[in-house]
């Protein structure tokens, strides 16, 4: 280290040195001939001033030496020991001109010509010009540079002591060494203090990389060219469940299987000429498994840049590839998965609308930050600011169910017209909305009134999920459902509900009860219309099941309408309709009409029947009126028919009986005969002119008839042609009342009925009341029998018997012509068929009740002026 | 000798007065219609006429307006079985026109008799 160090320094002061001196030399070298030059000029001018002034070389010489030596004295030599000589060549001698600065004395003495002293001088006088280290006048070693004066045949010498130059490298060269020695062995000793540690460190890396390598899962080898194993690591131990020794020195096709060699050796060819491998795959199968290897393969070079062999590296990639393998699946899964989100999202059956919120919730911070609390009044205050707001919400992206309910082409065609769509109240439904975000709520529904891209109007229902987390405000899943058919819906709903109300307010208001009743025993009603109570019976008595349907049917149509509604239901039927009497509270019966629907189940079970109902008593009656007047017109007919033929042939019985009876003499036994051919022509004749007033052939002329006077005279009547063994009495109005009637027809109406009262009741204590008295028309007996033209009073005659009575039977026939219960040949069957049309050609209405051994009662209402 | 002229379309009714003027002594013609009638009036010396009212080819009526017209002073007595129409009382009509006496048939031998007598008093 020394030797080095001294060398390094040794060279560097060398160079130095070396440098140094090249330096001086050149700069005595160029001294010295600038000096020689100068004095040769000096001379030469000196020598042509001496022509001019007639002086000898010899003088002028002279004269120039004086100018040099005058010149020389102010010149005190360069560093300590340069200085100038000049002299000449005496003889043998070399004689010295100038004073020189070494002050041994004042001119250096005269060397002898051919010494070894003043060997630069020697070299200047013999005309040369150079550079050398020699000894000076003194015998000083110096660096001198010699060039003749030529003119003058002198030499200059331009000197410095060789010592002077030498010196501060000695010095330096010392104080080098010093430094070196000094730096040496403090490099010495810290070398010496931290080579121990660093090979320590390198012996424990080493071990450390051995470790690292031979507990390396990789496996880890090198082989040589003849691919020999020359290095295995543990991991290759365990791979070929050997140990080491009996590896190294083999090659894989002396170890292994020559197909699982093979693949081992892959590529070892081309790695021995210098190619690099990286993840070459092999597979070994290692307890049954087929394990999976990347091998890196390089070789082993060396300096000289020979190939000694190759190193690899090979890893079991296994469980790598499966993870990658199952990455791959979860990449798949969950590009799947977002494909299917991307497919529901895009055919959902909802309007969807992905939205950015992000923007919008950043300002809303930013308000908040101002001092904003009440967020829905700052914006209904500040209307523009709330447009700017909904302005900032992204619609990302929308899917076709939105195209579809908006009636949008495209997309495009979408977002160019998105901001028609918002309803009038969108702006408000957007404060809404605002403020559910504003207070922190899970969520926001409402319902707005939108437009369709061509204008027309739709209803939506509006979902948005509020997210709480702000990485969810990039996509907010907006869901909008058309409910614009539920609202038409809804609408018609309650049109319907209330042309429903309307409906039942009309039923209600109609004269038919709507029923509707369960197919069960009894048939309980479901519903009835309020009406019901127009039969006395209120709805709730119904609908309560206090009261059902068959409990008001009268008994004895119930059989029938049993066995009606169950033929029709077996027919399969949808409706039918019958009549029935019904029952009322106050015991009097009344003729219903009912038109049933049959409802079924879908199993085609009969539920329910549904009756809409019509009270026809009215109706009834006057169908018994129209019926009796269509069968009195028709016999009237009959009966005009056959009069005037009839009498025609009672003509020649009864005036040719009479005639040939008034021939005979009065005990005649044949006139006794002929006299009962008479009576009974007579008789027919009767009947004849009865059937002509019946069929009103004989017209009837009304006249005012005094009605007291009528009930009067007919009293008497009466008296005198009934059987003395009924009882007859009668009343007289307290106030006189005239009536317009026939009085001989009004007379045999109260005859007809009195005789058939006398006929019926045939015993002791018959008795016959006549009571007469005025009514207003809306006496409830009378009222529902009066058709148009009706007067305001009625005289009311009511003829009343203490018969048998007559049966139902009998008593809806009684008005009929010729129908009469008396034995063929008493009774002719036309009396009370008379009365009615004797009362009906008075505008008159007649009843007639019968209770079985109780009696009839007749009871006629004539029109008062 | 009364002669009375019995205009009927039925020969049954012709008979039965024809049998009870008779019986009194009257001299009975017969006519079957109105037209026949008038022609008997027409050729023979007539003191009453009976006609009855509904007849074929000319009605009573019609005939009793007919006379009438001729010989307002006539006897005419008119006869009717009624019926066949309703509110025309034909027998009434017969008065207004110029029948003494109206009768309705079927009468008895006693009424007819009176009637005549009445008429030709």
């Amino acid at each position: 280290m020394v030797f080095v160090v001294s060398l390094v320094v040794s060279l560097a002061l060398g160079a130095w040195y070396n440098s140094v001196i090249t330096e001086q030399s050149a700069r005595l070298v160029e001294v010295a001939q600038s000096r020689a030059r100068m004095i040769e000029a000096i001379a030469e001018y000196d020598r042509l001033d001496g022509y001019n002034h007639d002086r000898t070389h010899a003088d002028s010489e002279k004269v120039t030496l004086g100018q040099v030596a005058s010149a020389h004295k102010k010149f005190k030599g360069f560093g300590d020991t340069g200085e100038f000589t000049l002299a000449k060549k005496e003889g043998n001698k070399i004689v010295f001109f100038l004073k020189h600065r070494h002050d041994i004395e004042d001119i250096p003495k005269d060397v002898v010509w051919g010494s070894d002293v003043a060997a630069p001088m020697h070299k200047a006088l013999q005309g040369e010009s150079g550079l050398l280290i020699g000894l000076d006048y003194r015998g000083v070693e110096v660096i001198a540079a010699y060039e003749p004066v030529k003119l003058l045949n002198y030499g200059l010498v331009a000197k410095i002591d060789l010592s002077e130059i030498k010196k501060p490298f000695i010095y330096r060269a010392i104080q080098l060494i010093l430094i070196s020695i000094t730096m040496v062995t403090i490099a010495a000793l810290f070398f010496m203090r931290i080579s121990t540690k660093l090979l320590r460190k390198i012996e424990h890396d080493e071990a450390l990389i051995r470790g690292v390598i031979e507990s390396a899962e990789d496996l880890i080898f090198a082989k040589n060219l003849t691919g020999q194993y020359i290095f295995v690591n543990r991991a290759m131990e365990c791979l070929y469940n050997l140990p080491k020794a009996k590896i190294l020195g083999k090659t894989p096709h002396e170890i292994l299987p020559e197909s699982l060699a093979d693949n081992m050796c892959l590529n070892d060819g081309l790695v021995l000429k210098n190619i690099k491998f990286n993840n070459l795959e092999c597979h070994f199968l290692i307890d049954g498994e087929i394990e999976t290897y990347h091998t890196n393969k390089s070789p082993m070079v060396l300096d000289n840049g020979q190939i000694s062999g190759q190193i690899g590296v090979s890893r079991n990639v296994t469980e790598q590839i499966k993870t990658e393998s199952s990455l791959k699946d979860a990449v798949e899964k969950l590009d799947y998965t977002a494909q299917k989100y991307q497919k529901i999202f895009k055919t959902a059956e909802v309007s969807l609308w992905d939205e950015d919120f992000t923007e919008l919730c950043t300002a809303l911070e930013k308000l908040k930050n101002k001092g904003v609390v009440d967020i829905r009044k700052y914006l209904n205050d500040h209307l523009s600011e709330a447009y700017d707001l909904a302005a900032l919400i992204k619609i990302n992206d929308v899917n076709d169910k939105t195209l579809a309910i908006y009636g949008a082409k495209s997309k495009e065609d979408f977002f160019n017209s998105v901001t028609d769509t918002f309803g009038e109240d969108g702006i408000h439904i957007f404060i809404d909305e605002v403020e559910a975000l504003w207070t922190g709520e899970r969520s926001f529904t409402a319902k707005s009134k939108q437009r369709k891209v061509d204008g027309s109007e739709i209803h939506v229902v509006i979902s948005i999920p509020l997210p709480k987390d702000k990485k969810l405000l990039k996509n907010v899943p907006v869901s909008i459902v058309d409910i614009t058919e539920r609202i038409i819906f809804e609408q018609k709903m309650v049109e319907e509900e209330k042309a429903k109300a309307e409906l039942e307010f009309i039923v209600n208001q109609s004269p038919i009860v709507a029923f509707l009743w369960k197919n069960k025993e009894g048939w309980p009603v479901e519903y009835v219309s309020e009406n019901v109570s127009a039969w006395g019976y209120s709805k709730e008595q119904f609908e309560t099941n206090k009261i059902s349907f068959s409990d008001i049917i009268e008994p004895r149509d119930l059989k029938k309408m049993s066995e009606e509604i169950q033929k029709y239901s077996e027919k399969y039927e949808d409706s039918f309709t019958q009549e029935y009497r019904i029952l009322t509270p106050d015991g009097s019966v009344r003729w219903i009409d009912d038109k049933t629907w049959i409802r079924r189940n879908a199993q085609g079970e009969i539920t329910h029947y549904q009756g809409i109902c019509i009270d026809i008593t009215e109706q009834k009656e006057f169908e018994r009126q129209l019926w009796q007047a269509q069968k009195s017109e028709s016999l009237g007919n009959m009966a005009g028919g056959i009069a005037h033929d009839f009498n025609n042939m009672l003509l020649p019985i009864i005036a040719l009986a009479d005639l040939t009876a008034n021939q005979l003499e009065d005990n005649d036994p044949i006139r006794k005969r002929l006299i009962k051919i008479l009576e009974s022509g007579q008789n027919a004749q009767e009947l004849v002119k009865r059937l002509m007033i019946f069929a009103r052939e004989e017209e009837t002329l009304l006249k005012e008839v005094d009605v007291n006077d009528l009930l009067a005279s007919s009293f008497d009547l009466l008296q005198a042609t009934i059987p003395s063994s009924m009882e007859i009495t009668c009343n007289l109005l307290e106030k006189n009342v005239n009536i317009l009637g026939s009085y001989a027809q009004l007379q045999s109406v109260f005859i007809n009925i009195a005789k058939n009262a006398a006929d019926a009741v045939q015993g002791k204590n018959a008795l016959l009341d006549i009571k007469t008295s005025v009514v207003l028309n809306n006496f409830p007996l009378l009222k529902s029998f009066l058709k148009d033209g009706k007067s305001e009073k009625y005289l009311h005659i009511r003829m009343k018997d203490n018969g048998p009575g007559i049966n139902q039977k009998h008593l809806a026939r009684i008005f009929d012509p010729f129908f009469t219960t008396k034995p063929v040949g008493e009774g002719t069957g036309m009396g009370l068929a008379m009365v009615l049309s004797i009362v009906s050609a008075h505008h008159g209405v007649i009843t007639v009740n019968s209770r079985l051994n109780k009696g009839t009662t007749f009871d006629i209402y004539l029109p008062i002026i | 000798m009364v002669k009375i002229l019995v205009i009927d379309d039925e020969e049954l009714a012709r008979f039965t007065i024809r049998e009870v003027l008779e019986s009194k002594g009257y001299s009975v013609l017969e006519a079957g219609d109105g037209e026949k009638g008038i022609e008997i009036f027409h050729s023979e010396h007539i003191d009453l006429i009976i006609t009855d009212i509904i007849m074929p080819k000319k009605e009573g009526v019609e005939t009793i307006i007919e006379l009438r017209k001729e010989a307002p002073d006539l006897k005419i007595i008119a006869i009717s079985g009624g019926g066949r129409t309703r509110n025309l009382d034909f027998l009434k009509l017969a008065g207004e026109y110029g029948a003494n006496k109206v009768i309705a048939k079927p009468f008895s031998a006693t009424d007819l008799l009176s009637a005549v007598q009445e008429c030709l008093e």
